[in-house]
């Protein structure tokens, strides 16, 4: 195993409709909103956290691989590429597996994946983006009022405010991955590409089926760009 | 050995503390994928590193503009720091807890340090002011960040929702580290430590860095004299990283142990035995007082390498070294 040679990506994450990752935040907060968003600690300002990202690339691959009828779904593991139906199967798991990692405790003894391959970085905010937003004076986060209504009376009830990136917003992206056998490069790069139009065709972050979370990726550099556009995850 | 004085940007949160040991540890690892990097096997490199190590790294510390570094207070009695032989009963105990809050010892890259009684130190509010930071708080603060998991067939948490929140350092925003890297030019050139360095920035340095964590940029690479920058007549080392030091050398030390729980890095972190054995250090900060300091002053580190830390992996080794500086402290025998 040796290292041959390190792809990068970088490029933009354009919201097209609003997006809300969960801080997590245990405090009540009387008459304030009932579920924030995720921001940088210092600046206060919303960001896509690469756990995020990665997280739900790789959940969707995994949907698309054809193993959650095996793991009950649970992320894919080393011990359900047995399970496989056929060598195509088979090889997209172990694709899966050596790009995003995996536990220890996961792990039989005959396991050889090597690490963890891919990098997927913190996405914060685009600079240019920034400055447009602040010289307009546009928020950089929104509270969405929601409620659902009895269907008897047809009146509102449970009534609660979220917060939301809005659409329109930009953030700068990085995803980075080691290639430690000769043509793994176009292995992974296919995976990622594929991974990414998921993501775009599905959702990120929470409340994807309602409308949110839908994103689109640019990267920086045209020739690559021109290969996600042609990448068909089906 | 030369030594080097980095500048270094964060561009991320880091779950794992910028420390000399994990720093040695990661950029061993770049070593091994990429033979490149050093002038002689990696095999070769670890087997002289007990008697020539090849590399030693300082921890991080904030670096202020114009060459100013925040280095840890160094870890003695207030008393031997801050001269409170004036005050009243009551006076010192309220000027006790002012100066615990000064955390930072005030060097600089280019100027030799003054007796530590005579030294500057700062309180995080003193240091974010210096620094020019836009923060109230410290450099470097503690976050706690909530992950949980996507059940793949229904895409929500789902049952067993189960979210945990892991512990991650965040720096002030602006704010740049300097790290010291003593390496021996004849194995390891200072452009392939950068570029070693650089790519531990690019993929992420330590916990959870393929979801974001540990990034940082190489911003600036220079060389220092560590013996320079120390106190002119040194009777002390204070030392710049934990460090395993051997005590027969030295008449007394002032030191706050820490107990690395190590972990294999790269594909052994998912290996079966993923822990290494314990090792107790004297933490970064630490002053030794050596028996015979023109000795000790021959080597620009201190401390030994560490071997036998590996279940699994035969060979390893860890950073038990530390580079320091010459300080000068009156303690009474």
């Amino acid at each position: 195993m040796k290292l041959h040679k390190i792809c990068s990506y970088t490029g933009k994450i354009i919201l097209k409709s609003g997006l809300h990752i969960d801080s997590g935040d245990m405090e009540m907060h009387i008459g304030g909103t009932d579920r924030v968003v995720i921001k940088h600690p210092h600046k206060l300002e919303p960001y896509i956290p690469g756990s995020s990202l990665k997280g739900k690339t790789r959940a969707l691959l995994e949907l698309e691989s054809g193993f959650m009828a095996f793991t009950g779904g649970s992320p894919l593991s080393p011990k359900n590429l047995g399970q496989a139906l056929n060598d195509k199967m088979r090889a997209k798991g172990e694709a899966i597996v050596k790009f995003f990692g995996t536990g220890g405790s996961e792990l039989d003894e005959t396991s050889n994946f090597g690490p963890t391959r891919v990098s997927f970085a913190d996405s914060y905010l685009n600079d240019a983006w920034k400055k447009k937003a602040k010289d307009n004076r546009w928020p950089l986060t929104e509270v969405k009022s929601e409620n659902s209504i009895n269907r008897i009376n047809g009146t509102a009830q449970n009534p609660r405010f979220i917060e939301r990136v809005p659409e329109g917003t930009e953030f700068d992206f990085s995803i980075s991955f080691k290639v430690l056998f000769e043509g793994e490069d176009k292995l992974f790069e296919d995976l990622l590409f594929k991974g990414l139009k998921l993501v775009e065709l599905d959702a990120l972050g929470g409340s994807g089926s309602r409308g949110y979370g839908r994103v689109a990726f640019q990267f920086a550099e045209q020739e690559i760009q021109a290969r996600f556009a042609a990448c068909n995850p089906f | 050995m030369k030594t080097l004085c980095m500048t270094i940007e964060p561009l991320s949160a880091f779950g794992t503390p910028l420390k000399g040991d994990t720093l040695f540890g990661q950029f061993c690892w770049q070593a091994a994928y990429d033979e490149t990097l050093l002038s002689v096997p990696f095999s070769e490199a670890l087997a002289m590193y007990a008697t020539r190590p090849f590399a030693v790294f300082s921890s991080a510390f904030p670096a202020l503009p114009e060459g100013g570094i925040a280095l840890p207070r160094p870890q003695s009695p207030l008393e031997l720091l801050f001269d409170l032989s004036d005050l009243g009963r009551d006076e010192r105990i309220g000027e006790r807890k002012k100066l615990k809050k000064k955390k930072w010892l005030l060097c600089h890259r280019d100027r030799s340090l003054p007796n530590l009684r005579a030294a500057r130190y700062l309180s995080d509010e003193e240091f974010a002011e210096a620094a020019g930071l836009d923060t109230q708080g410290a450099p470097i603060s503690e976050f706690l960040h909530s992950h949980n998991s996507i059940n793949r067939l229904s895409g929500t948490t789902g049952e067993g929702f189960a979210p945990y929140a892991t512990r991650v350092d965040v720096h002030a925003p602006g704010l740049k580290l300097a790290l010291f890297v003593g390496h021996d030019p004849t194995v390891l050139s200072q452009d392939a430590l950068v570029r070693g360095l650089e790519r531990i920035g690019a993929l992420g340095f330590g916990r959870d860095a393929s979801t974001g964590l540990g990034r940082f940029r190489v911003c600036d690479c220079r060389p220092a004299e560590l013996a320079r920058l120390g106190a002119a007549q040194p009777n002390a080392l204070y030392t710049l990283a934990p460090c395993v030091p051997d005590m027969a050398l030295y008449l007394d030390a002032l030191f706050t142990p820490f107990t690395r729980f190590g972990r294999h890095g790269d594909h052994l972190a998912t290996s079966g035995k993923p822990f290494k054995n314990p090792v107790i250090m004297a933490d970064e900060g630490a002053l030794f007082f050596p028996k015979d300091l023109a000795a000790a002053l021959e080597y620009p580190y201190l401390g030994k390498a560490l071997g036998g830390l590996s279940k699994i992996q035969e060979g390893t080794v860890g950073q038990g070294y530390a580079l320091y500086l010459p300080v000068g402290l009156e303690v009474a025998q």
